[in-house]
C-alpha cells in the first residue's frame, strides 16, 4: 500500500506518543498507545487509556488556581459559586482569582462535559490536560517515522499499545501497514480480547505479537479484569499458529513470532497455581510461535493517574515484587520452558 | 610528605588493594578541599593542598577565567616585577614559576607507582590578569554590551606533542632551548623563562626522588619498599634523560602534566594510547610487562591528574588507531573509579569493541566515564577549514569539548563565549525602543542578526588582541617546551603574529541556544500568532520578571510552547536557525588579523554566571536564573524526555566546522550492564554520530541518590557526575550547580 491510497479521513484516538521505548519490543522504539479497552484490570497503570474518550485528568500539585479553566468552560461542567452558594460568572473570575478565601465551592460535573478541551488549553500550569486526541494515519506516521534512524541502528521499530489497540482496528491496520510499507518493524501490543475477523487483518502487517497472558483460570480473570478469558484464550493458540507459519521477512527471528508478557501482581497472580497454568499455556498451545517471555513486575505508577482522573484506587496496598522474587520467578519459569528456545526476561 | 596512613592489613599489597588505598586517599583530600576551598564548580583536578602550616586562602582567577578560592603555598618567593606588583612576561613568569616547583613540598604515595602531586596555582599567585599599559579600553563597550566572556587573557587551551618530551628528555630540551638562543638571540628573555620552567621542574623532580628514597629506607613492607626505592630511582634519571620503559614514560609525563597545571591549568593530554604504545609492546614483546601492571601504572597516573585523553580514532591516514593500550586506559579509568576526562572514538572505521567496552563500563559503573567522540564528524568538519583530511585527523580531543593538533595548533578553546540570550535581549530591547517601527518577527530576527554579527566582530577583535599581546602578559612557557615552533623560533605559541605554531584557528562558543530559540518560538506563538499579549506587554513583563499571578501566568504561557527538543517545533526550526546563522558569521570572515575562527555550541559552566546578569527571557525563565545548558534542550523539553528527540535535535544543530556542540545526556538508571543495554546504549551513541552529532557527555544517575546527595553532600562522598565535559565529585559542586544536575535529571526522568 503506498502512503498516496491511505484513505486519509480515517482517524484514530490515542493519548500518547513515547518515542525512545526500549521495554516494548526489541531495540529502540516508538510506542503509540490508543485509547480504549474491553479489559478493566485492577492494576492498571494506564486507567486513561480504559476509554475511547477524550477524558480530563487534573494535577493539582500543579495547579496555580489562576480560575482561567473555570472562566472558560461554556458547559457548566466546570463552575465556581461564591461563599453565598451564588455560580460566579466569568467576567467575576478577576476578583476570585485575587481574593481566594471568598470562593466557597469549586465543581466539576463530568457529565456535562463535552471534551472540548478549553480548560486543558488555557491551563498553561498543566494541570489540567485532555487525555485523548485525534489523528490521521498520515500524521501517526510522520510521527512515527522520525526516529527511523534509530531504528535502523538498534534493530527497533514501532510499537501499537494501549489501552487495547485492537478496539480501533482499522486505524490500527491501517497504520501498520503504512508503517510495514515504509519499511519498518512493526509491534502489537495486547490482550487479544477482540473478534478473530478483526485481528487477523490485523496481523497481516504485524511482524512481532506482545501478547499479554495475565491470568488463566477464567473466574479470576473475570475477578480481575471484568471479562473472561475463552476469547483470549482462544484468540492467543490462533494468533500463535498464524504466527508461527509466518516468515520473518528480513528481521531477526528472534524479534518476530510472539513476545507473551505476564503481569506480575503480588497476591493477586503471582501464585503457584497461575503461574503453572501459564508457563503450562505457553509450553503447549503457542509452540513455534513464541520466542520470548517477558514477567513484568507491577508497579504503582497508574495510582498518580487515577487520582488525576478523580478515580478511586481499584486496588490498593500491593507492593511491587521485589528484584530477588523477580529473579526466582523468571528462574523458574525458564525451568518450566526448558527446551523450548524460548527466553525468559524479568523486569 | 605521605599521605596519613591508611588502615590496611599490611600483608602482600596487590595492585587492587594499592589502587583502593588511591582511592581512598583521594576521597581524603577532595573532602579536605571542600572543607577549606568550598565549593569547586570546575573540573575535579588532582591538586592536593599543601601541609596546612603552610596554606594561605586568597580569591583568584583560574585558568578558565572563572573567580576561585584558592589556596597558595606560603613563604614561596614571587618577585613582582611591574609597578603594579604584578609580574608580566617570559622573563619573570618562568623565574617566578621556578620558585614555585623549587618550593614545592614533594609528594610520595607509596601505594602508587609514580611519585609526585601537586599543591598550587601558579595563576593565584599572578596578580594581574592582563598588563594595564596595554589598553583595550576600545573593545570595552562591545564586550559590555553583549557581555562578552573570555579572549583577552586566555591562557591555555590548546594541546602540546608529549612525544617531543618522550623522545628528548628535559636535558634534550634544555639542549633545544640552547640552540634556539644561538639562532633567536633577539628572544633571550622568552629562552630564560623556557629554561627557568625546565630546571625548576628538574629540582621538583629530584626533590621527590629523594623523599621516595628516603621513605623506602623506612618502609618495613616488601612490596612498597621495593616500590618506592625504584620509584626514587627512576625519577634521578627522569631530571635529565628520556623515559625508557612504560612506567618511566607514564612517570614523565605525569611531572610535565602536573607542571602544566600549576602553570596555568592546562590538562591536556591527548592520544595516550598512541604515545604509549611503543613502550608498551617492546615491554610487551620483552615480557616484563604485563597488561596488570601496565594497567596499574595508567591508573596511577590518572589518581593524579584528571586530563582529557582520546582513545582509539584515525591516523592520519584515516587507518584505525586503536590498540590495546586504549583498552588498559579504559581498564584503569574503571579500577580506579574517581573522575576522569576519558574520551573513546566512534566512528565508521573505529574498532567497535572499544565502544562497547566504553559503554559496558560507563552502566556498570555511573560515573559518567567514559564520554563519546564523533570522530568521523569532527574530521571531516575540521578538515572545510580549509585542512586536508590528513591534518585533520591528527586533531587529538584533549579538553572539554575540544580538540587541538598536539604540538602545531593553537585555539583558545572553551576560552571565549557569546551569550545568545543577550544578543537576543539587546535585539528585542532596540526593536520595542524604536517607536516608528512596526513590530514583526522578521524585524526581531533582523536585529538579532546584526547584533551578533557585532558581538561575533566584537570577539575577533579581542581575539586578535590576546594573540598580540598574551605573550607579553603570560606565556605559555609550559605548553611552549613542547610544541613544534616555539623553542626553535624563539616566540611563545599565542604569538600568532610572529607565528609560534603552525596553525592558529581560534574557537568562539556560542550560548543558550535553548533559551533564544524558545524565546523566538514563544514570541511568534503567543505574541504574534496567537495575540494572546502584544510586545509592549511583553516588555513590561520581562521587565518585571513576571511578576504578580497575571505575569507568573504568562511566564506558563510562554513556557508552554513545543520548545526546542521536542521534534517538529517552531522552537527546533529557530534552534537551527541561530545555529547557521552564528556559524556563518564565525566562518565567513577571519578576524582583523587574518586569523581563522571555528565555531562551536558549548556553555562549560558559564550557565550560571551568564543567567546572573541577564534579565528575564520570553521563554519563561526569571531574571538572574542559568541560561540554557550548551546545546541541550532545556529541561522538560518533552514529557517523555526522549533520548532520540534530543539527540536529533542537537545532530541538528552542529556547526560542522570540527568544533563541538555536545549532548549531556541523563540515562535512565534502570540500565545494567548487560548485553541489551549496552547495546541500546551504543546504538544511541552510533545513530546521534551518524545524524551529525559530535561529542556525548551521558550520567546515569539514580534519582532517589541525586536527591540525597543535594540535600547533604556529605551522604555520598564518592559520587561522581558528568557535569558538563568535565568530570566532578557532586559534593564539590555549589549548591546552584547540583541544582542545574538535579534539574536535568528530575525533568529526563
Amino acid at each position: 500500500m503506498t502512503l498516496a491510497a491511505i484513505p486519509t479521513a480515517l482517524r484514530g484516538r490515542i493519548f500518547d506518543i513515547e518515542r525512545y521505548s526500549t521495554h516494548d519490543g526489541p531495540g529502540t522504539r516508538t510506542t503509540l498507545f490508543l485509547k480504549g479497552c474491553p479489559l478493566r484490570c485492577l492494576w492498571c497503570h494506564n486507567p486513561e487509556a480504559e476509554s475511547l474518550r477524550p477524558e480530563l485528568m487534573y494535577d493539582e500539585r500543579r495547579c496555580t488556581h489562576c480560575l482561567a479553566c473555570f472562566a472558560a468552560c461554556e458547559e457548566g461542567a466546570l463552575w465556581l459559586a461564591d461563599r453565598a452558594g451564588r455560580r460566579i460568572p466569568p467576567e467575576e473570575m478577576a476578583f476570585f482569582r485575587d481574593f481566594p478565601e471568598q470562593i466557597g465551592h469549586r465543581a466539576f460535573q463530568p457529565e456535562r462535559c463535552r471534551r472540548c478541551g478549553r480548560c486543558a488549553e488555557l491551563c498553561f500550569a498543566g494541570a489540567l490536560e485532555m487525555a485523548g486526541r485525534e489523528l490521521t494515519v498520515e500524521e501517526a506516521y510522520a510521527e512515527l517515522e522520525c526516529d527511523r534512524p534509530f531504528y535502523e541502528q538498534s534493530g527497533g521499530g514501532v510499537t501499537l499499545s494501549g489501552g487495547e489497540p485492537l478496539a480501533q482496528p482499522l486505524f490500527v491496520r491501517e497504520l501498520l501497514a503504512t508503517c510495514k510499507a515504509g519499511g519498518l518493524h512493526t509491534a502489537l501490543d495486547t490482550t487479544a480480547h477482540s473478534r478473530w475477523p478483526l485481528i487477523e487483518p490485523v496481523l497481516q502487517h504485524t511482524d512481532l505479537v506482545l501478547l499479554d497472558l495475565k491470568v488463566m483460570d477464567p473466574a479470576r480473570h473475570r475477578q480481575y479484569t471484568g471479562m473472561d478469558n475463552a476469547l483470549i484464550r482462544g484468540n492467543a493458540r490462533a494468533i500463535a499458529a498464524l504466527m508461527a507459519g509466518r516468515t520473518p521477512g528480513g528481521w531477526p527471528l528472534a524479534h518476530t513470532g510472539v513476545w507473551v508478557r505476564v503481569p506480575l501482581i503480588p497476591t493477586l497472580n503471582d501464585d503457584e497455581e497461575n503461574l503453572c497454568a501459564t508457563a503450562a499455556f505457553v509450553r503447549e498451545e503457542m509452540v513455534g510461535a513464541v520466542r520470548r517471555v517477558e514477567l513484568l513486575g507491577y508497579h504503582q505508577l497508574g495510582e498518580a493517574k487515577l487520582q488525576r482522573l478523580r478515580r478511586a484506587a481499584p486496588l490498593t496496598g500491593v507492593q511491587p515484587p521485589s528484584k530477588a522474587r523477580l529473579a526466582e520467578l523468571a528462574g523458574w519459569f525458564r525451568e518450566e520452558l526448558k527446551g523450548t528456545g524460548i527466553r525468559v526476561e524479568a523486569r | 610528605m605521605t599521605h596519613p596512613a591508611l588502615e590496611l592489613t599490611r600483608t602482600e599489597l596487590g595492585y587492587a588493594e594499592r589502587l583502593e588505598a588511591i582511592r581512598l586517599a583521594k576521597q581524603e583530600q577532595t573532602a579536605e578541599k571542600q572543607r577549606v576551598m568550598g565549593a569547586m564548580d570546575y573540573d575535579d583536578h588532582a591538586l592536593i593542598l599543601p601541609p596546612p602550616e603552610y596554606r594561605q586562602l586568597v580569591q583568584s582567577i583560574s585558568g578558565s577565567g572563572m573567580p576561585i578560592t584558592d589556596v597558595l603555598i606560603k613563604g614561596i618567593p614571587i618577585e613582582a616585577t611591574h609597578p603594579d606588583g604584578a609580574f608580566y612576561g617570559a622573563r619573570a613568569c618562568g623565574r617566578n614559576f621556578r620558585s614555585v616547583l623549587e618550593h614545592h613540598p614533594p609528594y610520595i604515595d607509596p601505594m602508587s607507582s609514580l611519585a609526585g602531586g601537586y599543591m598550587v596555582n601558579f595563576y593565584s599567585y599572578r596578580k594581574g590578569g592582563w598588563k594595564p599599559e596595554i589598553d583595550f579600553s576600545h573593545l570595552l563597550p562591545v564586550r559590555e554590551k553583549y557581555q562578552l566572556i573570555g579572549a583577552i587573557g586566555a591562557s591555555q587551551h590548546f594541546c602540546q606533542d608529549l612525544g617531543i618530551g618522550l623522545q628528548l628528555g628535559w636535558q634534550g630540551i634544555l639542549a633545544k632551548i640552547e640552540r634556539g638562543r644561538l639562532l633567536n638571540p633577539g628572544s633571550g628573555e622568552f629562552y630564560d623563562g623556557l629554561e627557568d620552567v625546565v630546571r625548576g621542574i628538574q629540582v621538583w623532580t629530584r626533590t621527590n626522588a629523594a623523599e621516595a628514597r628516603r621513605l623506602a629506607a623506612l618502609e618495613e613492607d616488601p612490596v612498597l619498599a621495593e616500590n618506592l626505592g625504584r620509584m626514587g630511582w627512576i625519577n634521578e634519571r627522569l631530571v635529565n634523560e628520556a623515559p625508557r620503559t612504560f612506567r618511566e614514560a607514564c612517570q614523565w609525563m605525569l611531572w610535565y602534566n602536573m607542571a602544566a597545571r600549576m602553570y596555568n591549568g592546562s590538562g591536556s593530554l591527548g592520544r595516550l594510547d598512541l604515545l604509549l604504545l611503543p613502550y608498551y609492546l617492546a615491554e610487551r614483546e620483552a615480557g616484563i610487562l604485563s597488561d596488570e601492571e601496565a594497567t596499574f601504572h595508567l591508573a596511577c597516573f590518572l589518581a593524579r591528574d584528571t586530563a582529557y585523553i582520546q582513545l582509539g580514532g584515525p591516523d592520519a591516514q584515516g587507518r584505525d588507531a586503536t590498540n590495546p593500550v586504549s583498552f588498559l586506559v579504559l581498564e584503569a579509568a574503571h579500577q580506579l573509579k574517581i573522575p576522569a576526562n576519558v574520551g573513546i572514538c566512534v566512528g565508521e572505521h573505529t574498532d567497535p569493541r572499544l565502544l562497547r567496552r566504553g559503554v559496558e563500563i560507563l552502566l556498570e559503573d555511573r560515573l559518567g566515564i567514559p564520554k563519546f567522540l564523533g570522530i568521523d564528524r569532527t574530521v571531516e568538519g575540521f578538515a572545510k577549514n580549509g585542512y586536508p583530511l590528513e591534518v585533520s585527523r591528527q586533531r587529538a580531543y584533549s579538553g572539554c569539548h575540544w580538540s587541538a593538533i598536539p604540538g602545531r595548533e593553537y585555539t583558545m578553546n572553551d576560552c571565549v563565549k557569546i551569550n545568545f540570550a543577550k544578543v537576543f535581549d539587546v535585539a528585542l530591547r532596540e526593536l520595542m525602543g524604536d517607536a516608528g517601527l512596526p513590530k514583526s518577527m522578521e524585524e526581531l530576527w533582523h536585529r538579532f542578526e546584526i547584533h551578533l554579527r557585532c558581538a561575533v566582530e566584537g570577539t575577533a577583535a579581542s581575539i586578535d588582541l590576546n594573540l598580540k599581546h598574551m605573550h607579553e602578559v603570560f606565556p605559555e612557557l609550559v605548553l611552549d617546551l613542547l610544541c613544534h615552533g616555539p623553542i626553535e623560533k624563539g616566540v611563545d605559541a599565542s604569538d600568532a603574529l610572529r607565528g609560534g605554531v603552525e596553525y592558529y584557528n581560534l574557537c568562539i562558543d556560542g550560548c543558550a541556544l535553548a533559551t533564544v530559540a524558545d524565546s523566538f518560538a514563544a514570541v511568534e506563538e503567543r505574541v504574534v500568532r496567537e495575540k494572546r499579549l502584544d510586545w509592549d506587554q511583553l516588555l513590561r513583563l520581562l521587565d518585571s520578571d513576571w511578576a504578580g499571578p497575571e505575569g507568573e501566568r504568562a511566564r506558563l504561557m510562554m513556557k508552554k510552547i513545543r520548545r526546542y527538543g521536542h521534534g517538529g517545533s517552531l522552537a527546533d526550526e529557530y534552534a537551527a536557525r541561530i545555529s547557521t546563522l552564528f556559524t556563518r558569521l564565525v566562518v565567513e570572515k577571519p578576524t582583523p588579523g587574518g586569523f581563522n575562527l571555528v565555531p562551536g555550541i558549548f556553555s562549560w559552566a558559564n550557565t550560571i554566571p551568564m543567567g546572573k546578569d541577564l534579565g528575564a527571557t520570553p521563554n519563561g525563565r526569571h531574571k538572574g536564573d542559568p541560561i540554557s545548558h550548551g546545546a541541550n534542550p532545556d529541561p522538560g523539553f518533552r514529557a517523555d524526555g526522549a533520548p532520540s528527540a534530543m539527540a536529533l535535535a542537537i545532530a541538528g544543530v552542529q556547526c560542522g566546522y570540527g568544533n563541538t556542540a555536545p549532548m549531556q545526556l541523563e540515562l535512565d538508571p534502570g540500565l545494567s550492564a548487560s548485553g541489551e543495554d549496552v547495546e541500546q546504549v551504543a546504538s544511541l551513541i552510533r545513530t546521534h554520530f551518524s545524524l551529525g552529532g559530535t561529542q556525548i557527555n551521558l550520567n546515569i544517575l539514580d534519582k532517589e541518590k541525586i536527591l540525597e546527595a543535594h540535600a547533604d553532600p556529605s551522604k555520598h562522598p564518592d559520587l561522581i557526575v558528568r557535569v558538563t565535559g568535565f568530570s566532578a565529585y557532586f559534593s564539590s559542586l555549589s549548591k546552584e550547580f547540583r541544582q542545574l544536575v538535579v534539574d536535568r535529571l528530575i525533568a529526563e526522568n
